[in-house]
């Protein structure tokens, strides 16, 4: 990889740990980070803003040095250090420390089913007709439990949405090659920016998936269960929002993936892992700013 | 008397039970750390495995190998043969992955003893199965119980003590058993 590449990379990582925490800063009530309580835009839009100009200002930079041996030195020194910090940073403060995890409600949790089911049937990996039929109808079914009821599901309840979200999101991982793109050096860099974001959205979910697996195979003993309210506290919201907007943006987004699958505009897991994120962090939040229904 | 005597061991019966419940609870967070060692484990091995059949299966190599040196205990061997290029290969012969006679048949092998060995063309794969056996070799599943039983064990662990997971998602978790005892008590 070239300098400009690495940096483009972590550029990709950077800006989506801080979208990460800006989505998450709203279950701490934190003043400087919290959408909904500050007045402008919020400390890391501002720092997210400042670090794209001085990021693409960097990649311009080594772009015009090109390759030479101090930028081959400058890129060797700054993968090790930067894959190190990047790890640690989300294992810590993402999978231990939950300051990553954006809390999702139901809508989120059944966009990102239809996008990894939409995603599953359009690679063509699936070839019996059973096997699709199944897959579409417990998609819709899954689905549908999810958005139609108008009351807030129990703890428990939230505690089993929440799994078959992090299942959908580590087997989007798996089935996209995230895990073996890790070793991958040829990319363009608006590939390598998503690459940086995809992989800091993955990695997490990935170590918190296991974590989460964990928590709610102790919730079999029902003394256990009486955890299960103040974690989804943390994880989960109970916004209760109108289906139509849903089904509009997920018509529109399974489109588009259609489309892009049929006129190939970008390699069709790049666009599935974009939209798992845009799902998980964008869509059916009550957020000022960002806000889409 | 009677009395203080069931009293006495209901007392026992109730020290050891909170005994064994502050041990489990004081060892889940190395239960945790010893789960994830596991499955890395885990995956370790079952990767080597895949990474060796891949490499013997690329082409189907065997060769009359000597016995170097055996460690019967540990359940290996050394073998030294030539291979088709003419190079001395030395490698290792393990018997984890065949059954228990030949293990038993393995164990009176001596230094200096033939074996048919099946051989991978790349060097840097230095274990060698025996050709005889190489179905079982393909079929060795043993990685799932080496560290299967490790890892359920920290899970039931984990199971009935998981406040150690809850850090930084319920506040105050280790105060918590309190409030949990009286919410159980109260559904009652």
């Amino acid at each position: 990889m070239s300098l400009s590449v690495t940096l483009t990379v972590y550029l990709g990582v950077w800006l989506e740990a801080l979208w990460l925490w800006d989505a998450a800063s709203e279950k701490y009530g934190d003043q400087n980070t919290s959408q909904i309580k500050a007045p402008g835009p919020s400390r890391t839009v501002m720092v997210s803003g400042i670090s794209s100009i001085s990021g693409l200002i960097l990649i311009g930079l080594s772009e015009w040095a090109g390759k030479n041996t101090l930028t081959a030195a400058i890129n060797s020194f700054l993968s090790n250090i930067l894959m190190g910090a990047a790890m640690l940073f989300i294992l810590a403060a993402g999978a231990v420390g939950g300051r990553l995890l954006p809390r999702l409600n139901e809508f989120n949790i059944a966009a990102v089913l239809v996008v990894v089911a939409a995603d599953w049937l359009l690679s063509g990996d699936l070839i019996q007709p059973a096997t699709i039929a199944l897959v579409i109808v417990s998609t819709l079914l899954l689905s549908g439990a999810l958005v139609l009821p108008r009351t807030p599901p129990s703890p428990t309840q939230k505690v089993l949405y929440y799994l078959v979200y992090l299942a959908a999101t580590v087997f989007l991982a798996v089935r996209s090659g995230f895990l073996q793109g890790t070793g991958k050096t040829d990319f363009s860099l608006p590939e390598a920016f998503v690459f940086g974001a995809t992989f800091t959205f993955f990695l997490l979910y990935c170590l918190f998936g296991i974590r989460f697996f964990l928590i709610a195979s102790s919730m079999a003993l029902p003394r256990n269960r009486v955890y299960a309210q103040p974690i989804m506290k943390k994880l989960y919201r109970d916004d209760q929002i109108s289906a139509l907007p849903f089904l509009l943006i997920m018509t529109a987004l399974v489109a588009i993936m259609i489309a892009n699958h049929s006129l190939g505009w970008t390699p069709s897991e790049n666009l599935s892992n974009i939209a798992v994120i845009l799902c998980t962090q964008l869509f059916f939040r009550p957020h000022k700013g960002l806000e889409i229904v | 008397m009677a009395a203080n005597l069931k009293d006495s061991i209901l007392k026992a019966i109730l020290f050891t039970k909170k005994f064994v419940s502050l041990l489990l609870m004081a060892i889940s967070p190395m239960a945790l750390l010893m789960l994830i060692v596991a499955i890395i484990m885990f995956f370790d091995d079952y990767g080597s495995h895949q990474r060796m059949i891949i490499a013997l299966d690329e082409v189907p190599l065997t060769a009359t190998a000597v016995i170097s040196s055996c460690y019967p205990e540990d359940r290996y061997c050394y073998v030294q043969f030539s291979d088709q290029s003419g190079r001395e290969r030395f490698e290792k012969l393990d018997w984890r992955y065949y059954p228990e006679a030949s293990v038993q048949e393995s164990k009176t092998l001596t230094t200096g003893d033939q074996v048919i060995v099946r051989y991978a063309n790349q060097l840097y794969a230095s274990e060698s199965v025996l050709a005889g056996n190489y179905q079982e070799f393909l079929d060795y599943r043993g990685y799932y119980y080496e560290m299967g039983g490790i890892a359920l064990v920290c899970w039931v662990n984990l199971i009935l003590y998981p406040e150690v997971m809850l850090f930084a998602l319920v506040e105050d978790v280790f105060h918590y058993p309190a409030s949990k005892i009286k919410s159980v008590r109260d559904t009652e």
